[in-house]
């Protein structure tokens, strides 16, 4: 593969957190994780294992209490548009419409009206919510409106995505839905993704690679290769080969004998 | 709509008619003056017997006591009172606002300014608006000041906590958001940080105009020559105060009328909050 060949683009070595408080919380510790350029990999764990916190670390707003983390080779110093960040929570500004919430990466960046408008129309289109553009948040169903927040950090076009769950709060066919959208968006501008999720099928069905984590504090268990074709489809869910990576997966995740 | 104003006038009616028939019970006109002397108080107040000499009037056709005739005497009327008056709340609010709107932004935004300023501030909001007042004639000598300077502080210190909590408390994840997507300074402060803490600091606006009403009416009422805290303690400087006998009716015009102007302004801020936060449920 010529994935391989290339450096990380993102790396993590030997990082530990502990949040400081009356009673410090260890949240990770001595975590080594890389990733390539344009690679979709999904990391999977159990609650409070250090997620959420890995990813804030990756996005530059904590710093490792040890250990160091790169990306594209330099030292990640604060938040920047280059490492896009999708929070777990809702997020969408809910005092923009959608057109002002894809397009506000943009406006940050200096960019001129009609060139915003040109990108913010796309991705209104690859959303399918060219009728919402002058809607309020509040008129949107939470899975349109992640995924209006997922589209608001590609509008900036960046080197890398960092996705927390964004789809944990939907029943499974809106879930499904979104996938296929977020695939679909993937496949047509490639982009390195960290996706943080706890569905094993989720990270199946979307990633390259899958790093699960151990329980708090969060070190890496395990690593999958997912070497299934492209475009992913509903067919895909019941491959063979789907469900042999999804028995491994599962026996590493699982309690265990 | 047209069903909501005809209630409205309905019980309006209904709560004159109990008061006139409680007031005629009751039978106490120093303390529950009868409607009759409160209308004719309003309209003394609003200055229908000032182009006549007082002195002429016959007591009968108006309404007329120690309190309304040092009124009129001073030229005092319940519009250009109420007009000072409010004059007063809004120089208050407008000066105050953004004093106490900054330093609430200052305080949540940064947990260093919040360490140092939140024990100032709470020592600084337990002084009483009010009992500046002694201190600032001290510096000023007898002035608008210290009329204007108390409201002005009494709106700045609650504003503070309002902006204070939509800042520290609502504003994060946005803030997260927005500076992965590159905000920065300006960018950041106007078009997340204020739009974030909006519903809560317009929540705060409503308290901060009760309390601006508040202080200068009290502000008035101790050391000023006109506003509605002069026309209720019956005009004057405290000393010929001493001397005037106090008309209930014009009291009862007076409260009745802050009632009002307090409602309307409430209703005024609700209805633009309302216009500026469009976007919130
Ligand atoms: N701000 C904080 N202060 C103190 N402890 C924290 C803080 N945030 C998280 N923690 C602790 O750190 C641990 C890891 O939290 P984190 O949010 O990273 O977990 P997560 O894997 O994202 O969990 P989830 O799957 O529920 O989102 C948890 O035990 C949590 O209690
Ligand atoms: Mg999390």
């Amino acid at each position: 593969m010529t994935a391989n060949a290339s450096p990380p683009l993102l790396e993590a070595l030997d990082v530990s957190y502990t949040y400081s408080g009356l009673t410090p919380t260890r949240a990770l510790e001595d975590l080594s994780l890389e990733v390539k350029e344009n690679e979709f990999l999904a990391v999977l764990g159990p609650v409070g294992c250090g997620k959420t916190t890995l990813l804030r670390i990756f996005a530059g707003f904590l710093r490792p209490t040890k250990g160091s983390v790169r990306c594209a080779g330099s030292s990640i110093d604060g938040p920047g548009w280059q490492r896009g960040y999708v929070l777990q929570e809702q997020a969408i500004f809910p005092w923009m419409t959608v057109r002002e919430n894809l397009e506000f990466g943009l406006l940050a960046k200096g960019v001129a009206p009609a060139a915003r408008r040109a990108v913010s129309d796309q991705f209104l289109g690859l959303i399918g919510l060219s009728e919402f553009e002058s809607a309020f948040p509040k008129e949107l169903s939470t899975g349109m409106s992640k995924m209006v927040e997922v589209a608001r950090v590609l509008a900036t076009d960046p080197a890398l995505l960092l996705l927390d769950e964004p789809f944990g709060a939907l029943d499974a066919q809106t879930r499904a839905r979104m996938q296929d959208a977020l695939a679909g968006l993937w496949e047509r501008r490639r982009k390195t993704v960290l996706f943080v999720t706890h569905d094993v099928e989720e990270a199946l069905y979307l990633a390259d690679r899958i790093v699960v984590l151990s329980p708090r504090p969060g070190k890496v268990k395990a690593h999958f290769a997912v070497d299934l074709p492209r475009p992913r489809s509903v067919e895909t869910r019941f491959s063979t080969g789907f469900l042999a990576v999804k028995r491994k997966v599962w026996e590493a995740t699982g309690p265990g004998p | 709509m047209a069903r909501r104003s005809l209630l409205w006038i309905l019980s309006l009616a209904a709560l004159i008619v109990a008061y006139t028939l409680v007031a005629r019970a009751i039978s106490r006109p120093d303390v529950v003056p009868p409607a009759e002397d409160i209308a004719g108080a309003f309209a003394a107040l609003l200055g229908r017997g000032h182009q006549l000499p007082a002195s002429d009037m016959p007591a009968h056709h108006h309404h007329s006591s120690d309190q309304v005739d040092t009124l009129t005497q001073e030229g005092v009327t319940l519009q250009a009172s109420l007009a000072v008056t409010t004059a007063r709340v809004l120089f208050g609010l407008v000066v105050g606002l953004p004093l106490g709107m900054l330093m609430g932004l200052l305080m949540g935004w940064s947990r260093r300014a919040d360490d140092y300023l939140h024990p100032i501030y709470v020592l600084i909001r337990s002084v009483p608006p009010l009992s500046l007042i002694t201190y600032i004639m001290l510096w000023l000598g007898h002035s608008e000041a210290h009329r204007l300077i108390p409201v002005v502080y009494a709106v700045a210190v609650t504003a503070v906590i309002p902006t204070y909590h939509g800042v520290r408390d609502v504003a994060g994840k946005y803030v997260v958001a927005a500076r992965s997507l590159g905000a920065r300074g300006r960018l950041l402060l106007i078009k997340i940080l204020l739009p974030a803490a909006a519903p809560a600091v317009l929540g705060g606006l409503r308290y901060s105009i009760a309390i601006a009403w508040m202080t200068a009416v009290g502000a008035e009422m101790l050391m000023a020559e006109n506003g509605m805290g002069n026309l209720l303690v019956g005009g004057g400087m405290w000393s010929s105060r001493l001397q005037t006998r106090s008309d209930p009716a014009v009291i009862v015009v007076g409260i009745l009328a802050l009632a009002a102007a307090g409602w309307a302004m409430d209703m005024l801020a609700r209805t633009v909050s309302a216009r500026l936060t469009r976007w919130a449920t």
